[in-house]
C-alpha cells in the first residue's frame, strides 16, 4: 500500500482514484506499449471496453505480457494493486508464473481457457476471507489476425460455491443421519410399528423375535397382540392420545410369539403430513417382561415378608448402629404393647432394659457391632408398663462390605415359661424338702417301733403296717401336692385294711380340711387304734363296733373313736409307742389333747384341738 | 460305753417342730443317758435355756415357725450361753460351714441316731475332762 499511497499522493485522489484515471495518467512510454497515443487500435478497444466493465477484468499484452486491470480485478489484486499495472505478469504474480506461463502462451497461440471456482483468499472487506471465482482467457487478435493481447474475463462464484458446499455438506450429513438411524433400528431389540391415523389398522410390525411380526396390515391386530381382558385397558389410552394427538406411552401386557403373556413398554408418536394431518402412528415397544416379573416376584416377596413379621409373636426390630430403634414388626408392636412406633422410634434400645438385663442388652450391641450375634434373658416393661420376661437374640446384619450395617434384635416373651420354670424349681425344692421329712418320719416310726419290739417279727410286722398307713395319707396327700387332705379322705383310706363287714365301723362328721402333718397324724392314729381293737378290741370278735365322729364348735376340732359290743377291756400294762403317737404326737399336730379311756365296755378315744384347715360342709 | 462322767448330768434341748421326730429325737437322747428337755419353736427354747442351767446341748431343727429360725436361734444361743454346744440339722437345705456358729455341728435329715449319740458323747467328754 506504500506505492499506492504514494501514488494516490501525487494524483492527490487517493479516496477515489479509478482505474482509468491510473491507466490514462500511467507512463506508458516507460513500458515496451509506449505512449498511449501510439497503441494500436485493438489494445485501445481491448482497454476501453474493459475499463468499462463491472466484471473483473486484466489484460495481459505482447511479448513482455504487459499487465493492466480494471476496478473489479483490483480487488482480487489486493496488495499488489495499484503497482502492478503495466508490469510484466511474471512480476505482478511471480509465485504463480510457473504454472501461468504455459497457459497464458498457449493462449497467444490462439486457445481459450475457462478455469472455474478457483479459490483466492481476499482481505477486500478488511478481513481475510475464502473467495472463488471463475476465470475465462480468451486470445485478442489484431487486424491480421495475429495474437497481440490476452483478456482475462473473471466473476465471482463465491455465492454459488458456497451455497454449493453447504448443500454437499448437508447431503453428507443427510446421509449419515439416515445411516445412524438406520444402524440404530438395526441395533435395538425393540419392536417396531406404525399404525393408521385412528389407530384401526396395524400397517407394519417388527417383533424382533419376541412378539410376531405383522406379514400384512391388519385391522385384528388387537386380537392377535392382546388377551381379551386386556383390550379394553390399552384400547382407552390409544382413544386419549389419538383425541389430543400427544404420544401413546403404555405399560401393558401383550401375547408373546411363543403365546404365552409378556409385558411391553410402548411409545408411538404421531407423524404428520405438511398440512399438519396425521398420517400415521410409528411406535417403538420394549420387551419389560423379565423386569415386570421381576417387580411382581419383589412384591410378592414384600408382601410375604410383610405377612411374616406381621404374624409372628416375636417382637422383630431393627437398630442402627448406634442401637437407635429404627423398625419394629407390626407383632412386636402388640406385644410390647405400642401403639404409636413414632414414640419410641429412634429411642436408645438399652434404656428399655432395667438392671442385668440393661448390661446385657449394652453387651450384647457392642457384639453385634463387632459382628457376633449373642442373646441373653431378662426383664423388660411393655409400653403400658407391664413386666415382661424376654428371650432376646442379638445379631448383626451385614452390608454389601461383610460390615455390620444395621442391628437385628428378636426379643420373644417367655414370662408365661419363666413363671412355670420358677414355679416347678420351687415345686422341686419343696418335693425334696418333703421327700427328706417323710424319710425322717420313717426312720423316726422305724427307730420308735423297733425300740420296744418283743421280736424281729413283731417289729417287722408293726413296721410294715404303720409305713402302709403312712403311704395311704400319702397317696391322698399327692392330690394336693402334699399341703392338705379332707378328713373324710384321711379316715376311709386308713381304716381301709381293717374293714371287716359293711357296717360294723361307720364315721360321720362336717367336711374338713386337714393340713398335711394332721392328715398323716390321724392316719397313723386311726391305724393304732384299728390295730389295737383288731387284736384285743371292738374288732376281734364278730359283733363289735367302732364309730368314729368328729365336729367343730367355737373353732375348736374333736375327734372320737368309741367301741362297742367287743371283748371286756382290761388296761394295758405298760404303754408303747402306739400310745405315744396317739396320745402326744398327733394331738401335738392338731395342738391339743389326746386321750385313751379303758372303759370295759370298750375303748374310747377323744382327740381335742384346733382344726389346721377350712371347715367344710357337712 | 466305758463313759467316766454322768451323762445324765448334762442336759440336751431337743427343738423340733415335728411332734414325731421331736419325740424320736428326744427318745435318742434319753437312750444315750442324757436328760432331755423339748420346745417346739425358739421361743420355747429360748424360755427353757432360761430356767435350765444344766442344758449344755442344743440340738435344733432349722425349719420351724416362730420368730427365729434354727439357725438364728443357734446364734442367739452362742451369744447368750457361749458354752451351750450346738447340733443343727434339716432336710431343706444344705448348710455352709461359715453359716453356723463356731464349732456348731451340721447334720443333714434323715440323720443316722449313732452320728447324734457319738456328737453328744464327744461334747459331754469335753465337758466332764
Amino acid at each position: 500500500m506504500t506505492l499506492h499511497a504514494k501514488l494516490g499522493a501525487d494524483v492527490g485522489r487517493t479516496d477515489s482514484l479509478r482505474m482509468a484515471d491510473l491507466v490514462r495518467r500511467y507512463d506508458w512510454a516507460s513500458t515496451p506499449l509506449g505512449r498511449r497515443e501510439t497503441w494500436p487500435a485493438v489494445l485501445r478497444t481491448t482497454v476501453e471496453m474493459m475499463l468499462a466493465s463491472l466484471h473483473p477484468m486484466c489484460v495481459m499484452w505482447g511479448p513482455g505480457r504487459i499487465f493492466l486491470y480494471n476496478d473489479g480485478y483490483a480487488e482480487i489484486l489486493g496488495a499488489r494493486h495499484p503497482s502492478a499495472l503495466g508490469l510484466p505478469t511474471e512480476d505482478v504474480w511471480p509465485e504463480l508464473w510457473d504454472e501461468l506461463a504455459p497457459l497464458i502462451d498457449r493462449t497467444f497461440r490462439g486457445e481459450s481457457f475457462a478455469f472455474r471456482d478457483q479459490p483466492l483468499t481476499m482481505t477486500r472487506n478488511g478481513f481475510e476471507e475464502q473467495v472463488w471465482y471463475d476465470f475465462a482467457y480468451s486470445p485478442v487478435r489484431d487486424e491480421r489476425g495475429e495474437v497481440v493481447g490476452l483478456l482475462n474475463v473473471t466473476s465471482d462464484c463465491t455465492a454459488r460455491v458456497s451455497a454449493q458446499r453447504q448443500r454437499d455438506a448437508a447431503i453428507e450429513r443427510l446421509r449419515a443421519g439416515e445411516g445412524r438411524l438406520a444402524a440404530l433400528v438395526e441395533a435395538s431389540s425393540d419392536s417396531l410399528y406404525t399404525m393408521s391415523p385412528d389407530w384401526q389398522e396395524m400397517r407394519t410390525l417388527q417383533g424382533r423375535g419376541f412378539i410376531a411380526n405383522a406379514d400384512a396390515p391388519s385391522v385384528r391386530w388387537m386380537d392377535g397382540y392382546l388377551f381379551p381382558e386386556d383390550q379394553a385397558d390399552v384400547r382407552a389410552r390409544i382413544d386419549e392420545a389419538v383425541a389430543r394427538t400427544e404420544p401413546f406411552e403404555m405399560e401393558h401386557r401383550v401375547r408373546l410369539a411363543d403365546g404365552s403373556a409378556g409385558w411391553i413398554f410402548s411409545r408411538a408418536i404421531p407423524v404428520r403430513d405438511k398440512e399438519g394431518r396425521v398420517t400415521e402412528w410409528f411406535g417403538m415397544a420394549a420387551d419389560v417382561t423379565a423386569r415386570q416379573r421381576a417387580v411382581e416376584q419383589l412384591r410378592d416377596s414384600e408382601a410375604f415378608m410383610r405377612g411374616v413379621l406381621a404374624s409372628s409373636n416375636d417382637c422383630i426390630k431393627v437398630l442402627d448402629l448406634d442401637a437407635k430403634l429404627a423398625f419394629m414388626s407390626e407383632g412386636g408392636k402388640r406385644v410390647m404393647e405400642v401403639s404409636d412406633f413414632n414414640a419410641v422410634a429412634g429411642c436408645p434400645w438399652p434404656s428399655f432394659w432395667e438392671g442385668a438385663g440393661n448390661l446385657a442388652a449394652k453387651g450384647a450391641i457392642a457384639a453385634a457391632r463387632a459382628g457376633v450375634a449373642s442373646s441373653f434373658q431378662g426383664y423388660s416393661d411393655t409400653m403400658k408398663g407391664n413386666r415382661r420376661y424376654w428371650d432376646v437374640q442379638v445379631s448383626p446384619i451385614m452390608g454389601a462390605d461383610g460390615k455390620p450395617e444395621r442391628i437385628l434384635s428378636i426379643s420373644r416373651d417367655i414370662t408365661d415359661l419363666k413363671v412355670a420354670e420358677e414355679a416347678r424349681a420351687l415345686l422341686a425344692q419343696e418335693l425334696a424338702h418333703r421327700m427328706k421329712n417323710s424319710l425322717a418320719m420313717v426312720q423316726a416310726i422305724v427307730t420308735q417301733t423297733l425300740r420296744q419290739a418283743k421280736s424281729m417279727e413283731e417289729g417287722r410286722t408293726a413296721v410294715g403296717q404303720r409305713l402302709s398307713a403312712l403311704g395311704r395319707a400319702q397317696d391322698i396327700l399327692t392330690r394336693s401336692n402334699f399341703t392338705e387332705a379332707d378328713i373324710h379322705d384321711v379316715i376311709a383310706a386308713a381304716i381301709d385294711p381293717h374293714r371287716v363287714t359293711e357296717d360294723r365301723i361307720s364315721w360321720a362328721g362336717p367336711r374338713l380340711i386337714l393340713t398335711s402333718q394332721q392328715a398323716l397324724g390321724l392316719s397313723l392314729a386311726t391305724h393304732e387304734l384299728a390295730t389295737n381293737a383288731a387284736k384285743y378290741g371292738a374288732l376281734s370278735n364278730d359283733t363289735g363296733r367302732v364309730a368314729m365322729t368328729w365336729r367343730v364348735e367355737d373353732g375348736a376340732f374333736a375327734f372320737e373313736w368309741v367301741e362297742s359290743g367287743g371283748p371286756p377291756v382290761t388296761p394295758p400294762g405298760s404303754r408303747g409307742f402306739g400310745s405315744k403317737l396317739i396320745e402326744r404326737i398327733v394331738a401335738s399336730y392338731f395342738e391339743g389333747e389326746g386321750r385313751v379311756d379303758f372303759d370295759p365296755s370298750g375303748i374310747r378315744f377323744r382327740l381335742t384341738g384346733m382344726p389346721g384347715g377350712a371347715v367344710g360342709e357337712a | 460305753m466305758g463313759q467316766s462322767f454322768n451323762p445324765g448330768s448334762i442336759a440336751v434341748l431337743v427343738v423340733e417342730d415335728d411332734a414325731l421326730l421331736r419325740a424320736e429325737a428326744v427318745d435318742l437322747c434319753i437312750e444315750a443317758g442324757f436328760t432331755a428337755y423339748e420346745a417346739r419353736n425358739a421361743d420355747q427354747a429360748i424360755r427353757i435355756l432360761e430356767c435350765h442351767s444344766e442344758i449344755r446341748v442344743l440340738f435344733t431343727d432349722i425349719e420351724m415357725e416362730g420368730s427365729m429360725d434354727g439357725l438364728r436361734l443357734a446364734h442367739a444361743v452362742r451369744e447368750r450361753w457361749p458354752p451351750v454346744a450346738i447340733l443343727i440339722t434339716s432336710g431343706r437345705r444344705k448348710v455352709m460351714k461359715e453359716d453356723l456358729p463356731e464349732n456348731g455341728l451340721f447334720f443333714a435329715k434323715p440323720y443316722p441316731p449313732d452320728d447324734i449319740v457319738k456328737a453328744l458323747n464327744g461334747i459331754a467328754a469335753e465337758i466332764t475332762r
